[in-house]
């Protein structure tokens, strides 16, 4: 066993910027790795890691005190519990921080003199008097020199200009009616919504133009309630069950399929519709280039698991896990795997969303994590463009999230309701709750809109002037509506 | 870790000058975090905690000291609070009368983690620190106000308890 010096340990307390200079004990009295220097070794300065590692390598008894502390460091950083505030208490918390920052303009400053943090314009702070004449005569001058521009260029543009907007909703029209329950849907870019039915049928319903009628017989049919799809170019990727088929949805030809151990769960499809994903009920992400016949686990990209107490042991299998599915390894460890929840392809990003709480992404090109968030148990996920995603947590809480800075933008003021569905288009978002949809004039925290809809949405589309959804009973309903800038902005 | 590059965003927002920024940045990246470290040190008492940290923590905002990062700056507070509420509360603390009360904190319960009561409470709090809220040795040493090479040692010695209990199967259930 190599022996080190007293020389070796001060020389790496001094040597080691990285260490910042702190004395870390690095063996003991009997010349073993002390177990600070073990348990932490991605806080060592180099050459203190170079100490350690190489004392280990001689040391069988520190190996496996090593390896034993590198197990339990990650069993602790798996077992943690999933973060969600409650949506009432955020609330409280956003309350208390405007009347600590009232209270504290009022100590520091006389009223008449402008508050010092003024340019601050998050959407969700409440403006104070003269911010709002400043953002009058802001928007006065901008309307001014759009009317200039307009009368001089006479371009026209159906875009809606950016700001808030009121939003009014007409009644619903129902487009079409499939013969069963719905459980999932997915519209390709020519406008044909794929719809999953209880029964294991898939139907397709045109939707563009006057071709909106009855819909289509079925020509598709899995062997169990369809649980995801979604158009891979111009084939259709259904889900059910174990197994993942590929169809030619025109000739209603079944033209691959791979089926698996464990329930498939979410389902996405890169960017050129070539290679699919899919996540499993125990955690699993794999991959299947359209082209092969095989699928593969996407590495390093599972959901985490956690251990089990002692005493839930005593249960049945099946009640070992409240959220997630009891599993034993081949050397007696007991641990509960989580489904994956979501799968989501943003530009070159893979993200997937896991009901232990987490949302990760990958980048595709590169082949690596990109890093990973906690989340919360999201029960709705929604792309909002060009580049964020609204994260729909189940206790009700919305927030807007951005994949590229991994961080929250804002929250949404919502109701504490289990969200159903989501979806997005450049200024407005939708979010189905209950029996209700709310209508988010983007940026903006209260809603715009709220329309009475089916209790039990499956999907959901939103342009900037319809609202589509495909309600569980199978029904296809669409609202036109109005939106406007807000007058007197 | 993931939250420390919104430190730098909510600092820079702050020596900006743009206090309503920093704070509804802070609020967005920590909520969370600091909720659950209140709910698992007082279970339910933990809401109540956590309005009075964040609105000590926004309070003393603007005069952040800096000398760590805002994170552990933000735990110390959080930490002082729910000492403050034990301190104030005697008889309402989880298991402050009941010698039957299984001390693990409720969220480690839901998640079944049981190994960790081996662990003695005290050096439980900074292996939670340090592996559920990412934060470094040095900080958590900041948070709990004693000597980094203490709790280092103490944290090196929790987790070698810990993972001694894994192996055996987690303690005994309370």
């Amino acid at each position: 066993m190599p022996r080190f010096s007293a020389e070796d340990l001060v020389a790496s307390s001094d040597l080691d910027p990285v260490a910042g200079g702190e004395e870390i004990r690095l063996l003991d009295g009997e010349g073993h790795v002390t177990p600070e220097a073990a348990a932490f070794t991605d806080e060592l300065g180099v050459y203190q890691r170079a100490v350690v590692d190489r004392h280990v390598a001689a040391c069988p008894a520190c190996a496996r005190q090593a390896a034993d502390l590198a197990r339990a460091r990650q069993v602790l950083a798996e077992s943690r519990p999933p973060l969600a505030i409650p949506a009432g208490l955020d609330l409280v918390g956003r309350q208390i921080a405007v009347r600590s920052l009232k209270l504290a303009r009022r100590e520091a400053d006389p009223p008449a003199v402008p508050a010092p943090d003024a340019p601050a314009l998050d959407p969700w702070w409440r403006p104070s008097p003269a911010l709002t004449l400043a953002m009058l005569a802001g928007l006065g001058a901008a309307l001014l020199v759009g009317l200039i521009g307009l009368l001089l260029g006479g371009c026209k543009s159906n875009k809606p200009e950016p700001g808030p907007r009121t939003v009014q909703v007409g009644a619903p029209k129902e487009l079409a009616r499939t013969p069963g329950k719905a459980t999932a849907a997915h519209m390709s870019g020519a406008g044909i919504l794929a719809v999953g039915l209880e029964s294991g049928g898939v139907e397709r319903i045109p939707t563009g133009g006057d071709t909106a009628k009855a819909p289509l017989s079925p020509s598709m049919t899995m062997d169990a309630p369809v649980a995801a799809l979604v158009h891979a170019g111009e084939r259709l990727l259904v889900a059910a069950d174990k197994s993942v088929v590929l169809w030619d949805p025109v000739k209603g030809a079944r033209l691959k399929d791979v089926t698996g151990p464990q329930q498939i769960t979410a389902l996405a499809v890169d960017g050129k519709g070539k290679v699919a994903f899919f996540g499993t009920d125990q955690g699993h992400v794999l991959s299947w280039d359209l082209a092969r016949r095989g699928a593969e686990a996407v590495a390093g990209f599972p959901c985490g698991a956690t251990g089990i107490a002692p005493a839930r042991l005593q249960l049945p299998p099946s009640k070992r896990c409240k959220f997630g599915t009891y599993f034993q390894s081949p050397d007696g460890q007991h641990a509960c795997l989580y489904p994956v929840s979501h799968l989501l392809v943003q530009g070159d990003r893979l993200l997937r969303a896991c009901r232990e709480g987490t949302l990760a992404a990958r980048e595709l090109s590169a082949g690596k994590n990109a890093g990973w968030f906690t989340a919360g148990h999201l029960a709705a996920l929604a792309h909002l463009p060009p580049d964020r995603l609204l994260l729909a947590r189940q206790e009700g809480q919305l927030n807007i999230y951005s994949p590229g800075d991994n961080k929250l933008i804002h929250a949404l003021v919502a109701p504490a309701v289990p969200p159903l569905a989501a979806a997005a288009s450049e200024h407005l978002l939708v979010v189905f709750q209950g029996a209700e949809a709310r209508i988010w004039s983007r940026p903006g925290r209260k809603p715009a809109a709220t329309v009475k809809v089916p209790p039990g949405v499956v999907w959901a589309r939103l342009s900037e002037n319809r609202l589509t959804y495909l309600a569980r009973d199978g029904r296809l309903l669409q609202h036109t509506m109005n939106v406007k800038l807000r007058s007197g902005n | 870790m993931i939250h420390s590059s919104n430190d730098s965003v909510i600092v820079s927002a702050l020596r900006k000058g743009q206090v309503r920024r920093a704070v509804s940045l802070l609020i967005d990246s920590f909520n969370d975090e600091l909720y659950a470290y209140c709910d698992a040190l007082l279970g339910r008492a933990g809401a109540a905690v956590y309005q009075r940290a964040l609105a000590a923590a926004i309070g003393g905002l603007a005069a952040f000291p800096g000398e760590t990062s805002l994170r552990a700056w933000l735990f110390s507070i959080t930490r002082r609070e729910v000492l403050d509420y034990r301190w104030e509360h005697p008889d309402t603390y989880p298991g402050a009368r009941d010698e039957g009360h299984c001390p693990l904190p409720r969220a480690a319960l839901d998640h079944e983690d049981a190994a960790l009561q081996a662990v003695p409470e005290a050096d439980r709090e900074l292996l939670l620190l340090r592996f559920w809220h990412g934060l470094r040795m040095d900080e958590v040493a900041f948070v709990v106000g004693r000597p980094p090479a203490e709790v280092r040692r103490r944290a090196g010695l929790a987790l070698l308890t810990y993972s001694a209990a894994l192996v055996r199967g987690g303690a005994e259930p309370c």
